[in-house]
């Protein structure tokens, strides 16, 4: 099955500045995650990893790093004379909006969406973390024949659930895979189906949808669209079972990455589905001193360690002192932890010097953040 | 065509061989190195570091991989509408053609690619050394000494001498006498293969050794001593950073133990000269619990849960639990399972080692080719001595 016939939609995320500190001065799809990366860059990974060619972005609040970082789609092989990628304007610019899946931000770039030739559309989110092959999705799509296919996670949850989600759309199916209920929510925490934003459906029905929309100036996805419309449409649920993320606060932001510690996590989420492709960077390969002392971590490359690093995730280009002790935290990229500091359970954005002798304490409920270029 | 003051022709046709198995499937430029480098990358990075914008590559040996891997130099930030990067292989003509049989008739067949830019100046570089060094100030000191070849020279052990051209200088710098690999040097200011031609002079020279029927049409052995014999005005430029030929295994692993020496005076993090590269995306590498890394370069996608001392780690390299890997160099995807040990080797690419393997050991360097697969416990190079539990070590004994 050929994917030339499928286009993706990247949506951009209702709360822009869900991650406080993170999102101050770039929004989530363009938010630093795993050592390497952004977050958009594991949903456009799946998309081109899948074979699609022809790739929107909606992009709203604070786009500067989002659009420095896409560029023209080089690392993800979308620079192309025809499609590619597309970085597309939001309908508004309300950073905050009640709208789950705002249509409204289609129904601007309507022109492109009739431009486009392919007969199918992928909508995502730009805030998940997963390894989705969407062919599979489509050929569900098709032999269900489906209006909408939305992908799912089934949840069952340990006791105590480590990770609740919040403000989650759950799904009620009948044994053919059929949608018969949606509800928004917050999930009681034995066994969930959890949808994950992400949608398949062909564009006749979505210019369809947007023509509705625009009569009735609804222009919710999941409320004014598929909640009511559960008969009327064919709403099937695909299940995906590899790993998911979906980052939406600072304690998921935390929690997840943690997660990426187990290295059976790591292998299915970057080994499964293709490469993950993240804008390229230049340097060296990571530096251990003979004083290095670096237990379960992640680290990109281009860092130079000779202190202690436990539980912690390491972007690229970290400096770690001698004497430093950094455990159960996340460093982003070009941190400098001077000599004889201890850090536990803290998140420093990306630039932050943190100087000799320095102590900085959080907890995994409430992870300390320190803000992007800071000195402490 | 815009004219261009210097364009470089990068010689990177070079087989190797006394790298062995390391460039049984690669050309000699295209030898990884240092973790996330192929060996041309420093050359590359260094024309882009200093305003060179074109450049000709010159390829024969094996050019598969590094073709691709060149591409149209983007890599390098050297991809431009005007110039950038050109593979340049051997080709027929209307009077048939050849291969290039040496240094200079590389470049001489390739006079056209240098007359479309009508440089004032040409750089001729060879892919196969590691070092970090600033062209335009090379250029400038031969266009201040109003040089016909300026030969960047570097002074190098005196036991090593007779592996390079050798040359005694003036006192203003002006080269007297050159002997291509002596028996017996009289200097060890030794030539670093890198070369300022005035166009007009490679021109001519190149064009007079072609038709010398005799010649082995080598810059070293043939070009530049004719040019002294003829009374060129040829100046040396004395180079004192970091440079090494990584032309044979011990040199090559030597290289590569100095890069994690800061001693060495190689520092492949400075951001003001950055080496560039190309590497598949890979996630960053992953250390386990109970591990020692230290001394070590390790690069993205590894997932290490022993030992690794001394040690250059490619991208993608697992090393399993209780695994001691030591003074080694590890190339991209290399698998080594449990309990093994490794120490003073090279280990190729994709190679599988299993479990409670001895690879090496000993003051020798032990070669490891691509794409093996070892089964549990092979014993490899040089017997070691090592501190294990007896009864491991007489299973060993025994295979």
């Amino acid at each position: 099955m050929t994917m030339k016939n499928v286009m993706g939609i990247i949506h951009h995320h209702k709360n822009e500045q869900a991650l406080q500190e993170i999102t101050r001065h770039r929004c989530m799809a363009s938010v630093p995650y795993g050592g390497n990366y952004r977050l958009i860059d594991f949903t456009l990974s799946n998309m081109v990893n899948s074979g699609i060619c022809n790739v929107a972005v909606i992009a709203d609040f604070n786009i500067r790093s989002l659009i420095e970082h896409l560029g023209r789609g080089k690392d993800w092989g979308l620079d192309k004379k025809n499609d590619g990628l597309f970085i597309l304007p939001a309908a508004s610019t309300q950073a905050a909006n009640c709208r789950k899946v705002d249509l409204e931000d289609l129904f601007r770039n309507v022109d492109y969406l009739e431009r486009s030739k392919e007969k199918y559309v992928v909508l995502s989110g730009s805030n998940i973390i997963s390894s989705l092959d969407y062919k599979k999705v489509l050929r569900f799509h098709e032999e269900k024949g489906a209006d909408v296919t939305l992908i799912y996670q089934s949840v069952n949850t340990p006791h105590p659930p480590k990770r609740v989600h919040s403000e989650a759309v759950l799904l009620e199916l009948d044994s053919d895979g059929r949608v018969t209920e949606l509800l928004v929510g917050k999930p009681g925490w034995q066994s969930y189906n959890l949808a994950t934003d992400m949608y398949i459906f062909e564009k006749s029905l979505l210019m369809r949808i947007l023509r509705e929309c625009l009569r009735y100036q609804q222009w919710d996805f999941i409320g004014d669209v598929l909640c009511k419309q559960t008969r009327g449409l064919k709403i099937y649920a695909y299940p995906y079972e590899g790993y998911l993320a979906i980052i939406n606060s600072i304690p998921d932001y935390y929690y997840y990455h943690m997660d990426l510690l187990e290295p059976g996590i790591w292998r299915k989420l970057f080994y499964s589905c293709g490469p993950v492709y993240t804008k390229l960077k230049d340097g060296p390969s990571t530096k251990y001193y003979g004083t290095a002392d670096v237990r379960n971590a992640l680290v990109a490359n281009g860092c130079m360690i000779s202190g202690r690093v436990e539980n912690s995730v390491l972007f690229r280009g970290v400096r770690i002192a001698k004497g430093a002790w950094v455990k159960n935290s996340i460093i982003m990229s070009e941190g400098d932890i001077g000599e004889d500091t201890l850090l536990d359970g803290v998140i420093l954005d990306k630039n932050v010097c943190v100087q000799r002798g320095g102590k900085l304490t959080g907890d995994n409920k409430k992870p300390l953040v320190i803000g992007k270029r800071l000195v402490v | 065509m815009q004219t261009k003051e210097c364009i470089a022709m990068l010689l990177a046709g070079g087989q190797g061989s006394r790298l062995r198995v390391l460039t049984k499937n690669v050309a000699k430029p295209a030898v990884p190195f240092g973790g996330q480098y192929r060996i041309i990358d420093f050359s590359l990075s260094n024309c882009r570091n200093s305003g060179i914008d074109t450049v000709g590559v010159l390829t024969q040996y094996k050019p598969l991989f590094l073709n691709s891997y060149i591409g149209i130099g983007s890599t390098w930030d050297l991809n431009y509408q005007q110039g950038g990067t050109t593979i340049l292989p051997p080709f027929v003509g209307e009077d048939g053609g050849e291969w290039y049989k040496g240094t200079a008739h590389a470049v001489y067949q390739n006079l056209d690619f240098i007359e479309q830019f009508q440089p004032e100046n040409v750089l001729i570089l060879s892919g196969d050394h590691i070092y970090k060094m600033d062209y335009s100030q090379l250029l400038n000191y031969h266009k201040e000494k109003n040089a016909d070849i300026t030969i960047a020279v570097i002074e190098v052990p005196w036991e090593e001498a007779g592996r390079f051209g050798v040359m005694a200088l003036s006192e203003q710098g002006e080269i007297v006498e050159f002997q291509e690999k002596p028996e017996i040097p009289e200097s060890n200011l030794a030539s670093m293969g890198v070369y300022v031609f005035r166009t007009d002079v490679l021109k001519s020279y190149l064009t007079m050794d072609a038709k010398d029927s005799a010649s082995q049409n080598d810059f070293g052995k043939n070009v530049i001593p004719r040019m002294l014999a003829e009374g060129k005005k040829m100046f040396a430029y004395p180079f004192c950073g970091y440079w090494k030929d990584v032309g044979t295994i011990e040199s090559y692993w030597m290289a590569s133990m100095d890069i994690l020496d800061d001693k060495a005076n190689f520092n492949i993090f400075d951001s003001a000269w950055c080496i560039y590269s190309a590497n598949p995306p890979q996630p960053p590498h992953y250390i386990g619990a109970a591990v020692r890394v230290k001394e070590a370069l390790i690069s993205e996608g590894c997932s290490i849960h022993g030992e690794v001392d001394h040690s250059v780690i490619f991208p993608g390299v697992t090393i399993g639990k209780g695994s001691q890997v030591k003074g080694s160099v590890i190339m991209s995807n290399v698998k080594i399972e449990a309990n093994v040990k490794i120490e003073n080797a090279i280990i190729g690419e994709n190679t599988v080692i299993g479990d409670g393997s001895l690879i090496g050991g000993g003051s020798k360097i032990t070669m490891v080719e691509d794409n093996q697969k070892f089964a549990p416990n092979t014993r490899l190079g040089v017997l070691l001595t090592i501190k294990r539990a007896e009864k491991t070590l007489s299973e060993v004994a025994g295979v």
